[in-house]
């Protein structure tokens, strides 16, 4: 694979200083929330560049490009409300020589001129960061070509394949340096250690620098700086008090060098095209700069709860008898799983969207047996299209002019699984729009609406492209270079799939047993309404006629036909812009919504008069889709689609797994630095493949993989087509057991897990995160990579090494903690607590730990799916911290649909103080959400309340039930008892048995010791 | 606050629902095996004994959805605990246990539907009964035919195995004569071979002794001068080397006449020789080669013989039966082939065929074929393959499949895996079902 030395951009500009550009003072200008100013260098002739400073709240955005340049900026990667959060800046003080500024969070940027240089100070006054502290900033500006450019300007070479570059070379550099700051975090995806590597050593020796180029890389290593399948170009920073992000938004390769000295860590960038577009996330917490690239990237999706139960892949299994075999065997040894994946053979000649009929006779049969017992499928559509005339989507979109094309403009042809192949040109909104199409269950043949979808090889592979890509000199819509935006393509091909199938779900209600039928009537009688809508009849484009179209629906709706409209714009005549802007707006209304015009009227499809017109009726269609569709909650399904390659926002579309690694034990070691590098980078759905996919896992490999992985936020089980048969039960009644046990410690947390999914949505925070996300003030734990937090309140230090007979812990912070199990209490601050050593064997549960201060939901059933759990009641386990207090939160909705934007949830907020025990609506706002709707209940109930850490132990406690605020009171039945229900561990907690409370509600529990009162 | 106080008014209900006096333990509790019944037929004010010993509650708490004993057998008809079951008599089929964890989960396990809420599941019971009694009359049948007909197996068997120590004993026999034979082939052979040896070397000092008169090669070719005479006497040798060293002690002078007459004497006596010995190298050879194969034969025997003892042919060695016999399946565009105690193969047209794995043995009393050490696959295992066994009234290969690479699978049936208690089994089943009692006549 390609290193810095083999690429000549990186080469160009790691091993030279920049030119030295400088901000002409006579061109700088203050405006609200922008500074703008010009650049230029003696060094750089011809290049003149143009600055911008955004204040952003917590944040500062650099932008610079050519002045007169044009060139590429990745679209659709900041959510649309990104711009809304720019705030004026406040001028500190100007001179000739450096400007500066104060952001409304009370942050100082000082930009020096010249060299030109920004320096952020936080609100204390400490250093944040420097940006071209070390004078690395360079901006290849585009040039006519000459006869004596060095080498690799306009051409270059790798392994035989020749890169043409039109434009020339193009790249930027920069650095920023990190104040006092000793780990960076992020920039994913390489299987390395979590807290990065300096990749420059104060002996200035120099190995390979990070690089971000979205790769199928075959058999990747478990410990490379070597960038693999997806790409988030962001990096955090932290130290004790100051947690900072770096993002660039630029989708081109790039090259990032670590380097660290007693000043902190200078973060070197390069990449070849582009413009820079620069983000300074400022924290200071790692919550704030969480959300700040939440504010600037957007959310976690909230998955289907399906989604986050156990999946079964295997490449391939081969029939339907053979998943029938499979599921079946999941059910024989109570293993709970939700879903069954497809790979790639289960096509007719990887013909996405096709079935191999031979094996596959039947799918929707399939699916729907599945789907019976509450199961999803997904099948694997990946983004290379057979080139084959007699393929219907190959057909279509060679047709309508959808493939990517050559720099010559032929359609660029490369070899993956079918053989030679096209690619889909996903930049271009009408390719994505078309794609999403092919998704409906009348187009895709043999699907279902319980099959969902898997993107794999979207990177994209092409088997016989430089580095098994696509070359960087293709084109795509409006002659845009693939170079430009190769780290995103990946994230394009995710949305198109996912918006399909969001679509389905919103376009198709009944496709198994048929669509209803639409037969629009003018007449009627008492009894239309069985049968269909009417309209009514010849209006005219008039102001009267419009105002008339009320009451006479009114009446109709009264009469029990309340599917009717009038024909918005009036039937005959020629409506104005005004009444048809008008009639649009009420008739989004209306239940049944049909424009129409009379033939000897002029045309007046809504784009014919005018953008403002165009957008007003737009407006009006939203409306209707917003009041009408957008929250369907019989058919409006979330998308889940998994990609392997990725980019900033890939979050707000679906999850990622790490890719094709392997049965070893290190490849199981370095799953968590990989997770925690994407949870803390804003992906946090993600997982690696249990077991290995290159392989054959040794049975106690895959016992602890499974171990492990039951705490991954995605949690799949996969295996190469070469290797053995590894389904838990294929190797023996003891290993079956221990993996059961995994699995159901994965569904006993879903409640946990679904609640941090609604915070990574609403906030962006990691779901696995490192231990100092949580402890920010423990430098002893920075590092730490082999255990990860499972949000607040657990901690997971799960075994990795072979033959482990025992586990080191390190408990964070100086706190009380409890061990998930017996609940037995450990303070963090007593000697020798810190740090100690715990037995474990394989038939153990991976050690987990209660923080004190914190509650767990958890549901005690072992059912076979998520579905089978929906309506089980929950144990809510309060773990007390030294001063008897605790908090935390529970979110639940139907897991499905999209019904809690309109209020379908319940978000509870639960504490503990005083022993008085709390449970009550939390902050919906807060998180993202509207205000709860008064009619939905989920009929879900606290029936099991463990606490920890009472004063004196859990013996001659009383606990009495209190409804609302000041509602009736009812003993409960409270006593000493273990952790988990009916378990023979011993009774160091206090158990309420089956108090029946609510999770759609206000209650409280009061303890009182007896003890104190006797 | 509106929704405060509804869910007050909810949370009232909820908690109302704590004091409402226990269901009344009836001999109808849900989820109940009938032989435990009793333990559950408590008063209602009485303390229920957790099934483990392992403490008691009241008997208010059997089935109220919270778990109490360790071993949940306080809660046999709900999914409270993690560790229980639920029964379910399914009359009209057969009874069942679920885990508990079935119980209520909006999947119908139990075919009386008794495991989730009354009215969310059809009872299928009776269609599944008599589709299960057709079933089972239909699998009896044929495990009597197949059991019939392991019958003959046996006795093929027995011959098969008398026939094999009739062979064994006649190729002893055999083979102490081809001993014999060999030993006087091996002797003519070795006389004659030796009589060759004297000859030769006597042709070859005649031809080595030197000519009188003359010395060299070049005299010699002058006096006769005919390039035939060259071709009699090879140029290779010259006359100074005639030495015969058992024959001539002393560099001895012979007349040209003489040697020429006495070389071709010598030739002559050569060439009579070679036949006969040639024609008993061949036969010592044959009579080697045929001892050589009887022993072999005799080994293989042994082997079988032994094996035999050891059960490699399974009970009765009914197995046996099927030494020597092949049975093929279609599968696409490959046919199978098991060769019991032989090898298995996967033939594509009218290739070679590739070997999926040389006879293992039986595994588990017949359970399964096991054939291994095949084909290597490149980058991967030695093929293997192994077939599940069903009694059958005749031999079918059927279902071969290829679940893991180069694994493969298959299911065979045959007469010689069925069981008398197999059959008795099924009729007893059968007879649940109200079938077919009696023995069927054969």
């Amino acid at each position: 694979m390609q290193t810095c030395a083999d690429s000549a951009f990186c080469t160009r500009l790691r091993n030279a200083p920049g030119p030295g550009f400088a901000i002409d003072p006579t061109s700088v200008s203050v405006s609200g929330a922008h500074v703008v100013a010009h650049l230029a260098s003696p060094a750089a002739p011809g290049a003149t560049l143009i600055l911008r400073l955004i204040s952003m709240g917590g944040i500062v955005r650099l932008h610079i490009n050519e002045l007169d340049g044009t060139r590429f900026e990745v679209p659709g990667i900041l959510v649309p409300s990104a711009s809304a959060s720019q705030q004026e800046w406040t001028i500190v003080s100007q001179s000739s020589s450096a400007l500066q500024l104060r952001t409304s969070s009370g942050a100082t940027a000082s930009l020096n001129f010249s060299p030109v240089a920004l320096s952020v100070t936080a609100s204390d006054g400490t250093h944040v960061l420097t940006w071209n502290a070390d004078g690395h900033f360079a901006f290849e500006h585009t040039r006519t070509k000459q006869e004596n450019d060095p080498a690799g300007w306009w051409e270059e070479t790798f392994n035989g394949h020749v890169d043409s570059k039109p434009r020339g070379p193009n790249a930027i550099g920069f650095d920023v340096l990190l104040h006092d700051t000793q780990h960076v975090f992020g920039l994913p995806e390489r299987a390395t250690q979590f807290s990065l590597a300096p990749t420059i050593d104060d002996n200035g020796t120099v190995s390979e620098p990070y690089r971000l180029y979205n790769l199928d890389v075959f058999e990747h290593l478990s410990n490379s700086p070597f960038g693999l399948y997806g790409s988030i170009p962001y990096l955090i920073g932290h130290r004790s008090g100051q947690t900072t992000g770096v993002f660039w938004l630029n989708a081109a390769e790039m090259y990032v060098d670590v380097v660290k000295s007693v000043a902190g860590t200078s973060t070197r960038w390069i990449a070849e095209s582009g413009v820079l577009d620069l983000f300074f996330l400022l924290g200071p917490s790692p919550p704030e700069v969480a959300r700040q690239y939440h504010v600037l990237t957007g959310g976690t999706a909230m998955p289907q709860l399906f989604s986050l139960g156990h999946h079964q892949c295997r490449w391939n299994y081969k029939d339907e008898a053979d998943i029938a075999a499979v599921d079946a065997g999941f059910e024989e040894h109570a293993l709970p799983y939700d879903v069954l994946w497809l790979d790639i053979e289960h096509t007719d000649g990887k013909r996405y969207f096709t079935w191999d009929k031979a094996y596959f006779p039947n799918p929707i049969a399939m699916q729907s047996d599945l789907a019976s017992r509450g199961r999803k499928m997904v099948t694997i559509v990946d983004p290379h299209i057979k080139s084959d005339p007699n393929y219907r989507v190959f057909k279509e979109a060679e047709e309508k002019q959808l493939f990517v094309k050559t720099k010559d403009g032929a359609d660029f042809k490369g070899h993956c699984w079918p053989g030679e192949s096209a690619y889909l040109d996903m930049l271009n909104p009408t390719v994505r729009d078309w794609w999403a199409d092919q998704f409906s269950t009348s187009v895709y043949e043999g699907s279902t609406t319980d099959l969902y979808i898997w993107n794999d090889m979207n990177e994209p592979s092409v088997f016989n492209g430089p580095e098994i890509t696509m070359p960087k000199d293709a084109r795509h819509v409006q002659g845009v270079e693939h170079r430009d935006l190769h780290n995103a393509n990946g994230l394009f091909y995710h949305m198109a799939t996912a918006s399909g199938l969001r679509r389905r779900g919103y376009k198709e209600v009944d496709t198994v047993s048929g669509d209803r039928p639409f037969v629009l009537s003018r007449a009627f009688f008492s009894g239309t309404q069985r049968v269909g809508p009417i309209w009514t009849g010849d209006n005219a484009a008039e102001w009267a006629h419009l105002e008339v179209s009320i009451p006479m629906l009114l009446s109709l709706n009264v009469a029990g036909l309340p599917f009717s409209g009038a024909d918005v714009g009036g039937f005959f005549g020629n409506p104005e812009p005004e009444l048809l802007v008008r009639w649009y707006q009420v008739a989004a209304f209306y239940p049944f919504f049909r424009a129409h015009a009379h033939i000897e009227t002029k045309r007046r499809e809504p784009w014919l008069f005018g953008e403002e017109t165009t957008g007003r009726i737009r407006s009006a269609l939203q409306q209707r889709r917003r009041g009408y569709k957008e929250v369907d909650t019989v058919s409006g399904d979330r998308p889940f689609v998994l990609s392997r390659a990725f980019f900033s926002g890939t979050q707000r579309v679906g999850p990622i797994w790490t890719g094709d690694n392997a049965a070893e034990w290190a490849h199981l070691e370095v799953s968590i630095p990989m997770l925690l590098s994407l949870n803390v980078a804003g992906l946090p759905f993600s997982g690696a493949d249990v077991g290995g996919f290159f392989g054959n896992p040794e049975p106690e490999l895959l016992v602890r993989w499974y171990q492990v992985a039951a705490f991954y936020p995605f949690f799949r089980a996969h295996a190469h087509i070469e290797t053995k048969r590894r389904e838990p039960w294929l190797f023996g009644e003891e290993t079956t057991g221990r993996i059961r046990s995994a699995l159901q410690q994965r569904y006993r947390i879903l409640p946990q897990l679904y609640t941090l999914f609604l915070h990574a949505n609403a906030t962006g925070a990691p779901i696995m995160r490192p231990l100092w996300w949580e402890f920010p003030g423990d430098a002893l734990i920075y590092a730490v990579h082999n255990a990860f937090m499972l949000g607040d309140s657990q901690l997971v230090v799960p075994v990795l090494r072979q033959g482990a007979n025992d586990t080191v812990v390190v408990l964070p912070g100086d706190g009380l903690w409890y061990d998930g199990t017996m609940g037995l209490q450990l303070d963090a601050a007593a000697p020798g607590r810190k740090l100690f050593r715990v037995a474990t064997s394989l038939d153990a549960p991976v050690q987990t730990y209660l923080r004190g201060g914190s509650t767990l939901v958890l549901r005690e059933r072992p059912r076979r799916s998520t579905r089978a759990m929906a309506k089980d009641p929950l144990t809510l386990v309060v773990a007390l911290d030294r001063s008897g207090g605790a908090r935390g939160d529970l979110y639940m909705d139907d897991g499905r649909s999209y019904a809690y934007q309109a209020g379908e949830f319940v978000y509870a907020q639960i504490t503990m103080k005083g022993g008085v025990l709390e449970w009550g609506p939390g902050d919906h706002a807060q998180m993202g959400l509207p205000p709860p709707a008064p009619g939905y209940d989920p009929e879900v109930y606290v029936d099991r309340v463990v606490v920890l850490g009472l004063e004196g132990g859990p013996q001659d406690w009383s606990a009495v039930a209190v409804a609302g605020a000041v509602g009736p009171r009812v003993a409960l039945d409270a006593a000493p008892g273990p952790v988990q229900v009916a378990s023979e561990g011993p009774s160091l907690a206090l158990v309420v048995r089956r108090p029946h409370l609510p999770v759609r509600g206000t209650w409280s529990i009061e303890f009182r010791s007896e003890r104190a009162s006797s | 606050m509106a929704v405060c106080s509804s869910w007050g008014t909810a949370i009232l209900l909820a908690l109302a629902t704590l004091i409402t006096p226990a269901v009344e333990a009836g001999p109808d509790v849900r989820g109940v095996t009938p032989d435990l019944l009793p333990r559950y037929s408590i008063p209602s004010d009485a303390d229920f004994e957790c099934l483990d010993g392992r403490g008691s509650v009241p008997a208010s708490r059997i089935n109220d959805e919270y778990c109490d004993c360790t071993d949940g057998s306080d809660e046999p008809g709900t999914s409270a605990c993690p560790g229980g079951s639920f029964y379910c008599a399914n009359v009209g089929f057969e009874p069942r246990t679920l885990k508990a964890a079935l119980v209520d989960d909006g999947v119908c396990d139990c075919c009386d539907g008794s495991d989730e809420p009354v009215g969310s599941c059809a009872n299928t019971c009776q269609a599944r009964g008599l589709a299960r009694k057709a079933e089972l009359a239909e699998r009896l049948h044929a495990a009597r035919a197949g059991l019939q007909r392991r019958a003959q197996y046996v006795q093929e068997a027995a011959s098969k195995l008398t026939g094999w120590k009739a062979e064994l004993a006649r190729l002893r026999d055999d083979l102490s004569r081809q001993e014999a034979e060999q030993n006087a082939a091996d002797a003519l052979r070795d006389s004659l071979q030796a009589k060759e040896d004297e000859l030769k070397a006597a042709a070859e000092a005649a031809e080595k002794a030197p000519a009188s008169g003359g010395d060299t090669n070049k005299e010699d070719q002058g006096s006769t001068g005919t390039p035939d005479a060259d071709q009699a006497a090879p140029e290779a040798i010259s006359a100074d080397e005639v030495v015969a060293a058992d024959q001539v002690h002393e560099h001895v002078l012979l007349p040209e006449e003489v040697r020429i007459e006495v070389l071709a004497q010598l030739k002559a006596d050569l060439d009579a020789a070679k036949s006969p010995l040639s024609h008993a190298r061949t036969a010592a050879s044959a009579a080697a080669t045929a001892a050589r194969e009887t022993k072999k034969a005799i080994a293989e025997l042994e082997t079988k013989l032994e094996n035999t003892g050891k059960g490699a042919y399974g009970e009765d060695s009914a197995w046996a039966a099927l030494d020597g016999r092949c049975f093929s399946a279609q599968v696409d565009k490959y046919t199978y082939e098991l060769c019991p105690f032989g090898a298995a193969k996967q033939v594509e047209g009218s290739g070679g065929g590739t070997n999926l794995g040389r006879w293992e043995g039986l595994l588990d009393d017949g359970a399964r074929l096991a054939f291994q050490r095949g084909q290597q696959c490149w980058n991967g295992p030695a093929r293997s393959l192994q077939a599940t066994t069903l009694c059958g009234p005749t031999e079918r290969l059927f279902d071969v499949s290829e679940p893991s690479r180069c694994e493969y699978a298959a299911r065979f049936e045959t007469p010689a895996a069925c069981r008398a208690a197999d059959v008795a089994a099924l009729e007893r089943e059968l007879a649940r079902y109200g079938g077919a009692p009696v023995h069927e006549e054969l």
